[in-house]
């Protein structure tokens, strides 16, 4: 070692340390840091940099030891200046060499440091053959001194936390299972671990080969704990203990002092670590729930708080079943000894009580909080748990005691969770619910929640209001909040529905009763106008709350047929009744704020489940049909819109709640058709109701026809005609006159005239604003209909529309050619175009979907009409597009397929060059996804068998246009994100306009790529219909007797039609994988990720696949299996005739290995590294799943053949060398070694975490963590590899044979005393 | 003079490419930097706020976000007096890193005061939203949307660390810092949207983990 050296790094890391160096100087004495780590001799000069003997300042240790850190990290069992196992030992003695000399001087960093190096060494090396010893390591220092006690907790504690809490050493990931196996056998004391694993535990003295499972070929080694000898109390107990011995020291303490409350704070944070993890018999074994809730009342704020929170964690344990599934909830709200401390704890936190316990009032309150989370989650997580239906606390007493206390807390951030939990848990538990102690707190709960609630309301009115002092929130809990809104929106949010849960669970436990026990109080409110807004509000809540309970009882009664509930709805229903008319009879008070009419409104058609037709004709006194009109004409009433904007809100409103009034009571309302249609047919003929809520009638009368039962598709025609009929006849109109040609539909916009209004600073066309006018309202009235009545779960008027889908399907069509047109230069440059301001305002910058700015409104009359154009001309394309994507629902639309497919491409696509991102963007959402999502998957057809006519349909329609799709959206796009990457690469300026601009074109290319990777999930998603994920096909495999595939029920959102189509057409097949392969080339993440994971879990099974008829099936059986999975694709995919492979095995291994290893390189692309890594990891694990875990041995079809281009050998071995190659050629800086290492783990690795996380420390130097690649000097760049080969041109290497001869399975399964040392790169 | 001005050593820590180096370079003479360029090791920017107390300097260790141009890592934390933790609202693993920071800076520096900012809240593409920011809430840390490019929120975290160290919750900035003018308007209604998230999101339940990201 070079003592000069030393020197320099001395003073280096003085320059380091100072804010007063220059940039320069600091980059040059970090570069000699630098150096030092990456010497070979780097470990030396660690250890010796931080001996304490050498007196070094406390710096200069810790950049020793990171220097120390780094080697472990970087350099563990490599090939370059790797530490082999003895250098491992080495290491760790000389790091417990410096914990062990730690003193109390030592800065905390130092401590800290140590210990993170030490977990290191135990993630790698623990309970490997040279080290089995850590717990009687820990224990030396454990029992050394009190710092050698802290140390021993921190190594602990950060053990867990690297296990448990974070995700940052793959290495972790990988040995997981091994070190847990460890940490149970360290942590539980002996008698607990023989117990739980009678035969599956060992001492970690014993080398003998561990027991397996049983006989037979899957049978694997058993995963043993693992016992160190001396260490049978186990380390759990022994904090428990310690815990306790301080607890009980500081009892009667008016002060804890600093040393105590370090030590308790440390065993008790170290003990949280573990608490959710370790086996519930354990907790109970080691009294673990009393010594912490003893420490409840220790009198420092920072104990309490950490022992709330590992009791928090504690109650959050979910044992569903077994022994252990009531245990936390006995220990807790059943032993005297916990529940008391906890209950005192709690008083101590209370307002009143605060300051006599606590130093810092916050500090109560946080503590509060926890211990109701704890309450809270006892009851919820525990006592009324959905599968238990008895009760399983014999004496609930304290424990109800506790939560009605925490109820009536006045601290809102206390009593919600545990308002939250009487809601959704005791009152919707039958057995708990009829518990008398439980049952004896009704009264109180449910007179505190309605007050409660009223009491909410009043405090966000007044928090609305600006006035923060006066609305009665505790004064620590209000601190908490940002601001007062977010105050306000916590209390109208989370705590106002667990309010509500309470109203609705007392609701559904006797109906007749709480709406008995509430009407008189919500009366006064209904029926007086001069209550303040707040109480009226909450009465509306607590209206819409009992109903809603009251229809989810009757709906349940119904379904179970349960007379009980049924005569109990029957018995509310007069009450509810009266209720309706004082909501009906509210008279909102006069003034522009109409929050309490739309709530009104909003609170309507929560009676409709009152009024079906067997309660209208069964009644005798006319109640429900009097409520129901008085409903109808209410709504009815509001409908007048004039020009107040607000008024259009409660029009809009009204038509809302007519809306649903139909749809959930239909037949009722045709019981009353006559009047309703009159009553409709007024409004509609009104002038004082606005377009829009004419349409929404529309929508209204359609929705209530579609709905209705009672009605035969004749009578539904008749009714719907008159609704239907006038937009047809529009549309015709429209068609004949206007959309023959782009000419006449300039004319029809008026944009001659307003070219003119621009030249000459003329007036506007009013004629023409009105037919634009007249256009978009009959479009939108159409699609709102539409919408309603023709989707994919209501097709309640699909026969009726069928009558009208050539009249509507063609104008539309020529409507969406004609709005294309005007992109298109060509159409319009014979018109006189005198004003390029005009061309511009339309077609300019806005075409972009760049959005202009307000000074075009500023323009003058002209610019103004231009503005309207523009916005005409958005609202047009929108609605076509949306109607032709409703209306593709229809088959009717396909049944001259090849005219239809022809218009469709016509119309569609004749001006494609001349389309913006955004055109693009609304085509691919609204027309292409629902016609793939839609064409030949109709209703009633046999999808298992994928039914000829929508296949037939897809071949007629869908081939003339998917293929120039794919080319053209691959093309533009990959032109727009190089265009963007060019201009991200230029320098900044400093104009606003600029920038934003830059961001909107930025914002719509990624609109534009989503939409796009969108349809391709679309078809993914359909050819994944047909060929399920690889664990099931390997499933079916290794299942011999299943001969036939199921697909029918599968759940899916694909198109099986399409799906079938696609697998037996190999060319568009082949360009739909391309296409997706390119889609991930534009660095959008969340488009990227959608088409990554589908790519990444559908290559799998494709490989599986690929590799099928490469091997001879064993029987008869399997031979039925696998034909069936193969002859889901076209022989052309999966068969070769001269035994080459596959044109799938060469698209996987070449084509997209290369594609999915891009996308690990691009940084941009971070967040869908983990699925791209786990896609490739099984595709390399299935490769080897025909031959490595099939019950019988399958033999090779094609195994010879000296020319490089046939697959010779074992077919799986050769595509994951394939794969290997293209990773290679696609990624820099990894060590082929490695990865093929890697890959031999993979292929026996069962568990796909643990592959993914192989694969990640193979492929760490080549991952994208360094953005900065992106900038880098391109003269640095590193020369280009070669072009990688094709699959079929490589050859396959014999040592890989030889390796992987005979291996059944990964050395992890097969060596318990597994190294992990000696195979880590 | 200039000595008698309190100077605090603040680190900035967060995964690469979120922002810190533009946040800290907004100040003063820095400009809104468009070209991601990795920090190498640690940059020191003192920057200088103007309180109704007098003048107050943070001496801010802008610190790579990347392993490979981490220099000493965590040695730059040694002596922290207070901390901004940066992650960016448009990428998830950024939020999902912010543990590790966190354990990594509290190991050198402890108990020292903590803001966690969420960046680049301009862009309408946010991945992480409001309801799934918690982290802060489980730590005590304070939490501010920021957007280095539109300045939006820039002072925050500054004048909460200030009042920390200063230990008066009534300190304020009495003079804006000199900042470049923003490169775009912050939108408010996209602003307004964010704030009645974050009013939603702090009426949830904690997460038990952190694992849907």
């Amino acid at each position: 070692m070079d003592s000069a050296v030393v020197q320099r790094v001395i003073q280096a890391l003085d320059l380091v340390y100072s804010s007063d160096t220059s940039a320069e100087q600091r980059r040059e004495a970090e570069a000699v840091c630098q150096q030092v780590r990456n010497d070979p001799e780097a470990l030396a000069y660690g250890f010796y940099l931080a001996n304490p003997g050498n007196q070094y300042p406390a710096m200069v240790r810790h950049f020793g030891l990171q220097v120390v850190e780094h080697a472990i990290r970087h350099r563990w069992g490599g090939t370059n200046n790797g530490l082999d196992a003895q250098g491992c030992v080495a290491i760790r003695d000389k790091v417990l060499e410096l914990v062990f000399n730690l003193t109390r001087e030592d800065k905390p960093y130092i401590r800290e440091k140590l210990v993170s190096i030490l977990v290191m060494l135990i993630v790698r090396a623990w309970l490997s053959a040279g080290w089995t010893n850590l717990s009687e390591q820990l224990m030396r220092l454990y029992s050394q001194s009190a710092e050698g006690r802290e140390m021993a907790l921190s190594v602990w504690r950060t053990l867990g936390e690297e296990m448990f809490v974070y995700d940052r050493d793959p290495v972790v990931t990988i040995r997981k299972s091994h070190l847990t196996n460890g940490i149970v056998g360290a942590l539980l004391p002996k008698s607990v671990v023989v117990e739980l694993y009678p035969s599956g535990y060992r001492l970690s003295s014993d080398t003998t080969t561990p027991t397996t499972t049983g006989g037979g070929k899957k049978s694997k080694a058993v995963s043993l704990v693992i016992l160190e000898p001396g260490n049978e109390e186990g380390w759990l107990l022994r904090w428990a203990q310690y815990a306790s011995e301080l607890t009980a020291s500081s009892a009667g303490m008016k002060e804890l002092g600093d040393a105590r409350e370090t030590q308790l704070v440390a065993v008790i944070d170290t003990i949280a670590v573990y608490v959710e993890w370790v086996p519930i018999r354990a907790l109970v074994s080691t009294q673990l729930i009393p010594r912490l809730a003893a420490a409840l009342l220790v009198r420092s704020d920072v104990v309490r708080r950490r022992a709330s929170e590992a009791l928090e964690t504690i109650s959050r344990r979910n044992v569903a079943s077994g022994e252990d599934r009531d245990t936390v909830l006995l220990q807790m709200a059943q032993q005297p000894e916990a529940l008391s401390a906890i209950a005192q704890a709690y008083g101590t936190t209370l307002p009143n009580a605060v300051h006599n316990f606590w130093d810092d009032s916050s500090e109560a309150l946080v503590v509060a909080r926890s211990l109701a989370m704890v309450c809270a989650n006892l009851v919820i997580m525990h006592w009324t748990r959905k599968k238990l239906d008895t009760n399983v606390l014999p004496q609930p007493e304290q424990f109800v005691e506790l939560l009605v206390a925490m109820s009536r807390d006045t601290r809102y951030t206390v009593a919600a969770p545990v308002w939250g939990c009487w809601g959704t848990g005791i009152l919707k538990h039958a057995a708990v619910a009829r518990v008398p102690q439980v049952a004896s707190a009704f009264g109180a709960l449910t007179e505190h929640a309605t007050q409660a609630l009223f009491g909410l309301c009043r405090a966000a009115h007044v928090l609305h209001q600006g006035n923060h002092g006066s609305a009665g929130v505790d004064e620590d809990e209000a601190a908490e909040f940002e601001s007062v809104g977010e105050l306000r929106g916590f209390l109208t949010g989370d705590v106002r529905g667990r309010l509500l849960g309470i109203v609705r669970g007392m609701c559904q436990i006797d109906p007749a009763g709480f709406v008995g026990w509430i009407l008189p109080s919500l009366a006064p409110v209904f029926g007086s106008s001069d209550q303040p807004m707040a109480v009226v509000e909450a009465a509306f809540m607590i209206v819409d709350t009992v109903l809603a309970a009251l229809d989810e009882f009757e709906q349940h009664a119904l379904e179970e047929s349960d007379s009980v509930r049924m005569a109990q709805v029957q018995e509310a229903r007069a009450p509810c009744y009266e209720l309706g008319r004082l909501v009906v009879q509210f008279a909102c008070p006069q003034g522009d704020d109409v929050q309490l009419a739309t709530r009104q409104l909003s609170t309507l058609p929560s009676f409709a489940f009152l009024l079906r037709p067997n309660s209208i004709n069964n009644s005798t006194d006319g109640a429900p049909r009097d409520l129901l009109m008085a409903v109808l004409q209410k709504c009815a009433s509001c409908l007048h819109s004039s020009s107040n904007d607000l008024a259009l809100v409660v029009a809009r409103r009204a038509t809302a709640a007519l809306v649903r009034i139909a749809s959930t009571i239909p037949d009722s309302l045709m019981l009353v058709y006559t009047d309703l249609s009159q009553l409709v047919q007024e409004r509609i003929a009104d002038p004082a109701v606005s377009q829009s809520v004419k349409s929404y009638l529309r929508e209204f009368q359609l929705a209530l026809i579609a709905g209705a039962t009672t009605c035969s598709l004749p009578e539904r025609k008749a009714l719907a005609q008159p609704v239907i009929q006038p937009m047809v006849q529009a549309l015709k109109t429209l068609s004949s006159l206007s959309l023959q040609s782009p000419t006449a539909f300039i004319e029809f916009l008026g944009l001659p005239h307003l070219d003119q209004a621009f030249a000459s600073n003329g007036g506007v066309d009013e004629e023409a604003r009105a037919r634009r006018g007249q256009l978009s309202a009959t479009l939108s009235t159409l699609y709102i209909c539409l919408n309603r009545t023709l989707g994919n779960s209501d097709t309640g008027l699909a026969a009726v529309w069928s009558d009208y889908v050539d009249d509507l399907a063609q104008p539309i069509l020529l409507l969406i050619r004609c709005i294309h047109a005007l992109w298109n230069s060509a159409h319009w440059q014979h018109l006189p175009w005198q004003s390029a301001q005009a061309h511009d305002r339309l077609f300019g910058i806005a075409a972009d979907g760049i959005s202009t700015d307000d000074t075009t409104v500023a323009g003058g009359p002209a610019a103004k009409e231009a503005r309207d154009v523009q916005n005409s001309l958005a609202v047009l394309r929108g609605h076509a597009y949306r109607c032709l994507g409703k209306l593709v629902h229809l088959p009717e639309l396909f049944s001259g397929s090849d005219d239809m497919a022809n218009n469709f491409t016509g119309c569609l696509f004749a001006d494609a060059p001349s389309l913006t991102a955004r055109h693009w963007r609304l085509l691919l959402v609204e027309v292409m996804r629902p016609v793939l999502r839609t064409v030949g998957n109709w209703p009633g057809q046999d999808m298992s068998s994928g039914s000829r006519r929508g296949v037939d349909a897809v071949a007629a329609f869908i081939p003339a246009w998917l293929g120039p799709l794919f080319a053209f959206c691959t093309e533009q796009l990959g032109a727009e994100w190089q265009a963007l990457a060019q201009r991200n690469s230029q320098p900044t300026t400093n104009s606003e306009r600029d920038v934003g601009t830059e961001i909107t074109r930025d914002a719509v290319i990624r609109d534009w790529t989503r939409a796009w990777s969108q349809l391709l999930v679309e078809l993914l998603s359909s050819i994944v219909y047909w060929i399920p994920d690889a664990t099931q096909i390997e499933h079916d495999l290794m299942s011999s007797a299943r001969v036939a595939i199921d697909v029918a029920n599968k759940p899916n959102t694909g198109n099986p039609a399409l799906g079938s189509w696609l697998l037996h057409t190999p060319d568009m097949f082949a360009a739909t994988l391309t296409a997706c392969l390119s889609a991930l080339r534009f660095s959008d993440t969340q488009a990227v990720n959608r088409t990554g994971m589908l790519l990444a879990s559908l290559t799998p099974s494709l490989a599986l696949i690929a590799l099928m008829p490469m091997y001879e099936p064993p029987s008869p059986a399997l031979v039925s299996t696998a034909t069936s999975y193969t002859s889901r694709l076209d022989s052309s995919l999966t068969v070769s005739s001269n035994g080459t492979c596959s044109s799938i095995f060469a698209w996987l291994v070449s084509d997209c290995v290369s594609a999915l290893a891009a996308v690990l390189r691009d940084p941009l692309l971070i967040d869908v590294q983990d699925h791209v890594l786990l896609g490739v990891a099984d595709l390399v694990y299935f490769s080897a799943s025909i031959v490595e875990r099939m019950p019988v041995n399958w033999s090779f079809r094609h195994s010879s053949g000296a020319n490089t281009s046939n697959v010779a050998g074992d077919p799986g071995l050769a595509f994951r060398h394939a794969v290997l190659s293209s990773l290679l050629a696609s990624l820099d800086n990894v060590d082929r070694v490695s990865v093929e290492n890697t890959f031999a783990l993979i292929v026996g690795e069962s568990e796909s975490k643990r592959r993914r996380a192989l694969l990640r420390v193979a492929l760490q130097p080549a991952l994208a963590v360094e953005k900065s690649k992106l900038f880098d000097d391109k003269t640095q760049a590193k020369p280009a590899k070669p072009k990688h080969l094709s699959a079929n041109e490589h050859d396959v290497d014999g040592s890989w044979s030889n390796k992987l001869a005979g291996h059944n399975a990964s050395v992890l399964d097969n060596d318990d005393h597994f190294d992990l040392s000696s195979l880590l790169p | 003079m200039a000595d008698t001005i309190p100077k605090f050593k603040l680190v900035l820590v967060g995964d690469g490419g979120t922002g810190k180096t533009t946040f800290v370079k907004r100040h003063l003479s820095g400009e809104f930097e468009k070209k991601y360029i990795a920090t190498i090791g640690v940059e020191v920017h003192p920057l200088k706020f103007t309180t109704n107390k007098g003048e107050i300097i943070f001496n801010t260790w802008d610190t790579a976000g990347q392993e490979k141009f981490g220099g000493l890592r965590d040695g730059y934390y040694i002596q922290g007096q207070c901390a901004i933790i940066m992650f960016d609202v448009t990428s998830r693993i950024t939020y999902k890193n912010v543990p590790n920071w966190h354990r990594d800076l509290t190991r050198v520096c402890e108990n020292v005061p903590i803001v966690l900012c969420g960046n680049k809240v301009d862009i309408k593409e946010r991945k992480v939203k409001a309801k799934t920011i918690t982290f802060h809430r489980k730590k005590n840390l304070q939490y501010y949307d920021i957007s280095a490019k539109s300045n939006y929120n820039f002072e925050k975290p500054f004048l909460w660390l200030a009042r920390k160290l200063v230990g008066d919750p009534n300190l304020d900035f009495v003079q804006a810092p000199a900042l470049q003018p923003p490169e775009v308007q912050i939108d408010n209604e996209l602003m307004r949207q964010y704030n009645v998230e974050m009013e939603a999101a702090a009426a949830q339940p904690l997460p038990e983990e952190d694992d849907d990201l």
